[in-house]
């Protein structure tokens, strides 16, 4: 079957039915390593892509039900929102270990692309299920609001 | 786009014996042609990359490589380790670069730990390094400017570096240029160098981020989804291994059958190791689904395992309080003191037992054809003995590459559950 992925059609050997995630097809059959493996049970948020532009984790969403619909992993990026994000997670140097920031940075990406200057509060309520290990959350929370300000002055 | 898992080939029996001797959680094993070694450095662009002694690497694109002995985990030794290498080479920071360095004691073992381990802990990755990079950095900068004495013929003493530029009068070379002269000076002995004064650093304690600039060498790797980690490498033909544990600690494997997981698509061996039973399969999915599928048809051997229940251990933890401690150090009366007038206050604090992973989430191993370990760990060197020893011959080499430790430490009781290896 195809799949839409960062805007191009890509042929996948996944068949109707089949359950295997889209993680999976990303990094085991695509080379698409952005997408991390974290739980595998949706519980913390290192795996997230955006399908038709909703944060969607992808170690528990089967591949096979995605034809027709459009997914971006952070290989693919480039919204202004998503620039932006990742210009805010540059100037404020957010990662450290790194594994759980493709999550973060689309988590992100999804919340500002439906509100464009979201409080504190706004970034603690959208992104609380995407975890950090590392405990980066300051910082993912003053990167968001300062993507919010780069979106707004382009 | 990596080929699909079509393509597989069969590992051969032993080999999947061999690499299971390895007794970690999990691992994948690939197969890949004879003769595909890993490149050191993105090849085929007319780049030459010259190493100006274990530390330093000078390409005649200009730009510098520090080796990193201790692994980068968001901790920030690829941007400090660096910086050193950076000021005693009088190096530009945009010029700099890092990769990994492999598993070789003792040129990268840990000073604090005696140098006789390579290993990345206590923090201790700036503190040991710190006069053996500075010295490193000097030594590569002593070469460069040898070699721009040799291109000139003037005096040494006559030339200045600053900045990524040698000069002397007129002339003038970057480190680029130099590069292939410099890695024909016989390197100095580098604890006859002199070193800077550090009221002259231009770069260690100084901030090196600009408005709009990252100043971690990492963070533009991490935030597109290019930095490659240990558990990305995945060839074609890698095959993922999971491990089916006993729930409890100490269980041992009694019997199992392992027909239910032999019958999921694209199970390939289900096999007893000391940890549990693995299962090795074509791709990570087959292989969970195998290892699922294996779970409630382990029969588990419980006489050595810990049976009670969290409440029970912690009740045990509580009557502890009761139990004269040890003393490590005794300064003043304390008993009396909270004997005496004041508030008391007191709180509990309670934490249950989680696993960590904390090395066991780095563990990503490869074994290639011909016997080299890929993977990134704490202790760097820890596995190639036992991997040596079970495949009957001295230790795989390791290549560093950029290869980051993966972080699945908020995982429990899976969060070993893989490590990738190649034979």
């Amino acid at each position: 079957m195809n799949l839409t992925i960062n805007g191009e059609a890509v042929e996948v050997n996944v068949a109707p039915g089949d359950d295997r995630p889209l993680l999976w097809v990303l990094r085991e059959d695509l080379a698409l390593t952005g997408t991390k493996f974290g739980c595998g049970v949706s519980a913390c948020g290192a795996c997230t892509v955006l399908v038709d532009g909703q944060p969607t984790r992808s170690c528990v969403t089967p591949a096979a039900t995605l034809e027709g619909r459009s997914v971006t992993t952070i290989e693919g990026l480039d919204t202004p929102q998503g620039k932006a994000v990742q210009q805010a997670w540059t100037e404020l140097d957010v990662v450290q270990c790194g594994w759980c920031q493709s999550g973060q940075i689309l988590a992100a990406t999804a919340l500002l692309t439906q509100n464009a200057s979201p409080t504190e509060d706004d970034v603690n309520t959208s992104m609380s299920a995407n975890i950090c290990r590392c405990a980066t959350y300051d910082r993912i929370r003053n990167a968001v609001v300062r993507a919010s300000q780069l979106v707004g002055t382009e | 786009m990596a080929e699909t898992s079509s393509t597989l080939g069969s590992p051969t029996r032993r080999l999947v014996l061999q690499v299971i001797g390895l007794g970690s959680a999990g691992f994948a094993i690939g197969c890949v042609p004879e003769g595909a070694t890993p490149a050191d450095d993105a090849a085929g662009n007319g780049v030459s990359t010259l190493a100006l002694g274990p530390f330093v690497k000078i390409s005649t694109d200009d730009k510098v490589t520090v080796l990193l002995k201790h692994i980068e985990f968001g901790q920030g030794v690829s941007t400090g380790l660096p910086t050193i290498v950076a000021e005693e080479l009088d190096a530009r920071w945009d010029q700099m670069k890092f990769e990994h360095a492999p598993a070789e004691v003792p040129t990268y073992g840990n000073l604090a730990f005696g140098g006789a381990v390579q290993g990345t802990g206590g923090s201790t990755a700036i503190a040991n390094s710190w006069e053996q990079l500075r010295r490193a950095g000097a030594a590569a900068r002593y070469m460069l400017v040898q070699a721009a004495a040799e291109r000139w013929g003037v005096d040494a003493a006559e030339i200045t570096v600053a900045d990524g530029v040698v000069s002397a009068g007129e002339d003038s070379a970057t480190f680029g240029e130099l590069a292939e002269g410099a890695v024909a000076i016989a390197p100095p002995d580098a604890a006859s160098l002199t070193l800077k004064d550090p009221s002259t650093f231009k770069l260690i304690g100084q901030e090196k981020s600009a408005t709009g600039v990252s100043a971690r060498a990492d963070t533009a790797a991490k935030i597109n989804g290019s930095a490659k980690y240990a558990m990305d490498y995945h060839p074609p033909g890698t095959l993922v291994a999971l491990i089916a544990r006993s729930p409890k600690f100490g269980g041992k494997v009694a019997s199992f059958n392992a027909e239910a997981s032999r019958a999921i698509p694209g199970v390939m061996l289900v096999r007893q190791v000391p940890s549990g039973v693995a299962v090795i399969a074509r791709d990570f999915w087959a292989a969970k689904k195998g290892r699922d599928a294996i779970l409630p048809q382990i029969q588990w051997n419980n006489d050595n395992a810990e049976m009670r229940s969290s409440d029970a251990i912690f009740e045990d933890y509580r009557e502890t309080f009761d139990v004269a401690g040890h003393e490590a150090r005794l300064e003043g009366d304390g008993a009396t003191a909270i004997g005496g007038p004041g508030r008391i206050i007191s709180a509990d604090f309670e934490f249950p037992y989680r696993s960590c992973a904390d090395g066991a989430a780095e563990l990503r191993r490869r074994v290639h054809a011909r016997r080299i370990l890929q993977d990134h760990l704490r202790f760097a060197d820890a596995d190639r003995r036992p991997a040596g020893r079970r495949a009957g011959s001295g230790p795989p080499s390791r290549p560093g590459h950029d290869r980051y430790p993966s972080c699945r430490r908020i995982l429990r009781q899976e969060g070993d559950a893989q490590c990738r290896s190649r034979g």
